[in-house]
């Protein structure tokens, strides 16, 4: 692969953070609890107790 | 996470903290893309205690008095694990005093701003923020 090529993936990549940053602080934690969901049952697997938060219905959304 | 929020608005009101603002990870995530973790770490100005001793219990005594709990490090408020980290050295004084107010749905915050984020994510071994939030210091924080 060029190097052309790597800079312009690594380029989407940054772009693709700073439009994820520029979300509303609400639907980041929202995307947060996704998160927690999905490594929760490894953690837990692992030993590691986790609490996944549970978010109030936003009327902000 | 609002309702978090509003008890800890209150808890200020109230005098059992001076000031707080939101830092850690939860604290990054106003400024940068969201990542995981579980807990929300609250960075608090004390009253000052008799005999000059700083402590967390008063935190601890009022949330127990609205059926909070604690779990390991933290206290259960509102079904969010919430560490309490009193302003233990002049920089995280200087953090909470120039905290952004924000905005979290309907209720008022306070947030460290990204600086501080970054000086205290790189005193304490999250290695890749510090780099990422001062990036993005140019930026604006939501609300």
């Amino acid at each position: 692969m060029e190097h052309r090529e790597i800079e312009l993936l690594f380029a989407a990549k940054q772009r693709r953070r700073l439009e994820l940053a520029r979300l509303p602080i609400e639907e980041k934690l929202r995307a947060v609890v996704r998160l927690q969901e999905m490594a929760a049952p490894i953690l837990r697997k692992r030993g590691t107790a986790v609490r996944c938060w549970k978010l109030e219905p936003s009327s902000h959304a | 996470m609002e309702a978090t929020l509003r008890v800890l608005n209150e808890l200020e009101r109230n005098g059992v903290i001076s000031r707080y603002a939101i830092g850690g990870a939860v604290g990054a995530i106003f400024y940068m893309e969201p990542f995981l973790t579980y807990d929300l770490d609250i960075f608090v100005i004390l009253p000052q205690a008799v005999g000059g001793l700083v402590t967390l219990s008063p935190i601890y005594e009022a949330l127990r008095q609205r059926g909070c709990q604690e779990e390991c490090e933290c206290m259960l408020i509102e079904g969010m694990p919430v560490q309490f980290l009193p302003a233990y050295n002049p920089l995280i004084e200087e953090a909470l005093a120039e905290a952004r107010e924000t905005l979290y749905g309907e209720t008022t915050t306070r947030v460290l701003r990204p600086e501080h984020l970054a000086g205290h994510h790189g005193a304490n071994g999250a290695r890749e923020r510090p780099a990422a939030l001062l990036n993005l210091c140019a930026g604006s924080a939501d609300g």
